[in-house]
C-alpha cells in the first residue's frame, strides 16, 4: 500500500511537471533575453546586498562564539548549523482550500515525511508524502496544520494553527493576561520534535482581548512568502539524516 | 457499425488523451483570484463519453477517472471518484433522453449534473475539514456549463473530420 502510494505520487507529479513547463520556458527565455543594462543593475543590487549580508555575518561570528561559550557554561549541547537541500516548487494543489505544494525532491535525495521546509523568509511547512523524485508539502496555513511556536521576545510557548488563509495563522489558547503584542515575532519552538527550533514562523498582527471570553484572539501573518517562493529549503535533522 | 467497435484502440486512445488534457487543465497554475474560473473539464468529458457510448464506458470508467483525478489533485481519495460515479449513473440511465435534447436543453441538464458533482466533491472535502464557499462552487458550475456547447461542437467536429463517429 505504501509503495503504491509512492508510485502514484511519482506518476501524478508528472502532470505538475508538464503544467510547470510554460513557466520554465519563461524563466529560460528570461535568462537568455536580458539586456545588458538590466544585468548591470541586478549585479549592483546583488553586490550591495552581499555587502550588507557580510556585515551581518561579521557580527554573527562574534555572537556565535559568545553563544557557544555561554552554552558551554550551561553544559548544553552545541547548536550546529542544520544541513539543507535546495528544492524547486513545481506545482500547487488546485483546490484553493488545500494548501499543499509539490516540490522536485524525493526519496532519492533523502527526503523523509515530516521534514521541515523553509524559504528565505521563514518556515513554510512540512513534507507529508514522499515519492521517488517528488514530494508533497503541507503549508503551515492549511486548516489541518498546527505547529508549536514561541514568542521570540519572551519565550512564551504557544500553538499556531492554519485557518485556510495564506496570510493568516491563529494562536490557540492565549491567556488574556499573556504578554503578547502586535509585531511580536513567533519562532518555531522545536517542541514536538517535528520542526527544528528557532526558525521564524509568523509576526503577530492582531490581538483582541475580550474579558468575556476565556482566551484572547491572536492572529499572525506567516513570514514565509507561501504563494511567491519558488525555491525552498529542506532542513535535515541530524539524527534522522540519511 | 460504430467507430468504437471498428477501431477500439483508436477510440480508447482518444478518450484517454482527452482526459489527460482535462487533468492538465485541472491542475494548471491559475492565479488565486482566478481559481474559481477553472472549468470542471474532467466531469464534462465523463458526461460526454458516457452519453456517447454508454454500452462501453459506464460507472466503473467514471470511478477510475475520478480516482486518478483525486490522486492528481491531492484531494481526498474517492471524492471525485464518488461524484463522477453518481454523475455517470444518471447519464447511463438517461442517455437516450439526453441525446435527444436540443443543445440548450442539454446544457441546462449538464449544469445540474456538474452542480451535483461539485456538491458531492465539496461534501467529501468538508468531511476532511476543507470547505469551499458557495460562490466558488456556483462560479465553477456556471463556467463549466458555458463550456459544454463549445466542447460538444468541438468534439463533434473533430470526430467528423477524422471519421471517428
Amino acid at each position: 500500500m505504501h509503495s503504491l502510494k509512492k508510485k502514484s505520487l511519482d506518476i501524478t507529479s508528472q502532470f505538475y511537471w508538464v503544467s510547470d513547463l510554460p513557466s520554465k520556458a519563461e524563466q529560460w527565455a528570461d535568462n537568455r533575453l536580458v539586456s545588458r543594462s538590466r544585468l548591470l543593475q541586478e549585479n549592483n543590487a546583488l553586490r550591495s546586498e552581499n555587502l550588507v549580508l557580510s556585515q551581518k555575518i561579521l557580527k554573527n561570528a562574534a555572537l556565535e562564539a559568545e553563544n557557544f561559550r555561554l552554552r558551554q557554561l550551561l553544559n548544553a549541547s552545541e547548536a550546529v548549523e542544520d544541513r539543507v537541500l535546495i528544492a524547486e516548487l513545481i506545482g500547487v494543489a488546485p483546490d484553493p482550500q488545500l494548501h499543499k505544494v509539490i516540490i522536485n525532491r524525493g526519496e532519492v535525495h533523502g527526503v523523509y515525511a515530516g521534514q521541515a521546509v523553509l524559504d528565505a523568509f521563514g518556515l513554510m511547512g512540512q513534507v507529508v508524502e514522499v515519492g521517488e523524485r517528488y514530494c508533497v508539502v503541507l503549508l503551515v496555513t492549511d486548516s489541518t496544520h498546527a505547529l508549536p511556536v514561541k514568542v521570540n521576545r519572551n519565550g512564551v510557548r504557544l500553538v499556531a494553527e492554519g485557518v485556510g488563509n495564506l496570510y493568516e495563522l491563529k494562536l490557540r489558547h492565549v491567556a488574556n493576561t499573556l504578554d503578547i503584542g502586535v509585531g511580536d515575532l513567533l519562532v518555531s519552538s522545536g517542541l514536538g520534535g517535528r520542526f527544528p527550533a528557532g526558525y521564524p514562523v509568523a509576526e503577530v498582527t492582531e490581538v483582541t482581548i475580550d474579558q468575556g471570553r476565556a482566551f484572547a484572539e491572536v492572529k499572525a501573518r506567516p513570514m514565509a512568502k507561501l504563494n511567491r517562493s519558488r525555491h525552498v529549503l529542506l532542513v535535515f535533522e541530524r539524527e534522522k539524516e540519511g | 457499425m460504430m467507430f468504437v467497435e471498428k477501431h477500439p484502440l483508436l477510440f480508447y486512445t482518444m478518450v484517454v488523451v482527452s482526459l489527460l488534457i482535462a487533468m492538465l487543465v485541472a491542475i494548471a497554475p491559475f492565479a488565486p483570484e482566478y481559481q474559481v474560473l477553472r472549468p470542471e473539464l474532467v466531469c464534462l468529458l465523463v458526461i460526454y463519453w458516457v452519453v456517447s457510448v454508454p454500452q462501453h464506458l459506464g460507472i466503473s470508467f467514471a470511478f477510475l477517472t475520478g480516482l486518478v483525478q483525486d490522486l492528481v489533485e491531492q484531494s481526498i481519495w474517492g471524492a471525485h471518484a464518488l461524484a463522477l460515479s453518481i454523475v455517470a449513473y444518471i447519464c447511463v440511465s438517461s442517455y437516450q433522453r439526453i441525446k435527444s435534447y436540443s443543445i440548450w436543453h442539454q446544457t441546462a441538464w449538464v449544469s445540474v449534473l456538474v452542480g451535483l458533482h461539485q456538491l458531492v466533491v465539496n461534501w467529501m472535502q468538508s468531511l476532511a475539514g476543507y470547505r469551499s464557499s458557495t460562490i466558488s462552487l456556483l462560479a465553477s458550475v456556471i463556467i463549466s456549463t458555458l463550456l459544454w456547447p463549445v466542447l460538444l461542437s468541438g468534439l463533434r467536429r473533430l470526430r467528423q473530420n477524422y471519421r471517428m463517429i
